[in-house]
């Protein structure tokens, strides 16, 4: 699923491992969904997008 | 069990703590109860039902074991629960097709017989091996 993970990041200046512990799951997690391999639970994007203080939807494209 | 997930939270970390321990137990109760009863058995004459019920202990270490991993597996986060589920079920395809194929394979040809004993480490080995190439695909 496309999202905006990587330029959210670059904005609120966090890293991987940072969102990953913000959001309880691994850097690694954070990763696949960044790049596109795994599509995250609604839980794990709700999450996310709270991180950034976003709708789920300005964050990831289900369309994509 | 080799995985070494990435620690993402302090929950995480306690869990790998917990779970390297109570692996590091099951072994240890493992290769405790397996030499026991080799040298029990080898010093003494054991009656049938003791034998039995002694040869059993290892499974009970196995089973604390299984049990123990199945508890880190649902503390762990959705992808690594995924590469976890994606191993175990490749390690299973193989083993379940290599046997079945060996059986089939025995029945056309005389092939030594293989003891079931080594299925469980077979089991693991194929899942320790599965989850570095499955683990390598989602970094």
């Amino acid at each position: 699923m496309k999202n905006r993970i990587r330029v959210l990041r670059a904005e609120y200046r966090l890293s991987q491992a940072e969102l990953g512990e913000k959001v309880g799951v691994s850097r690694q997690a954070i990763n696949a969904v960044e790049t596109e391999k795994h599509d995250p639970s609604l839980a794990l994007a709700f999450k996310i997008a709270d991180v950034f203080d976003v709708k789920v939807e300005d964050v990831f494209d289900p369309k994509g | 069990m080799e995985f070494k997930p990435e620690c993402g939270s302090a929950t995480q970390r306690q869990a790998v703590k917990a779970y390297f321990w109570r692996m590091i137990l099951g072994f240890v109760g493992y290769t405790v109860t397996v030499i026991g009863i080799n040298l029990i058995d080898d010093a003494m004459s054991l009656s049938m039902a003791t034998r039995i019920g002694m040869s059993l202990l290892p499974v009970l270490c196995a089973v604390f074991i299984l049990i123990t991993i199945v508890r880190f597996v649902r503390q762990m986060d959705e992808v690594q629960s995924r590469i976890v589920t994606e191993s175990a079920l490749i390690s299973a395809g193989i083993v379940g097709i290599g046997t079945f194929t060996y059986g089939f394979l025995q029945g056309a040809i005389e092939l030594p017989d293989i003891s079931l004993i080594w299925i469980l480490p077979s089991l693991f080995a194929g899942f320790g091996v599965a989850q570095i190439f499955v683990g390598w695909s989602y970094r």
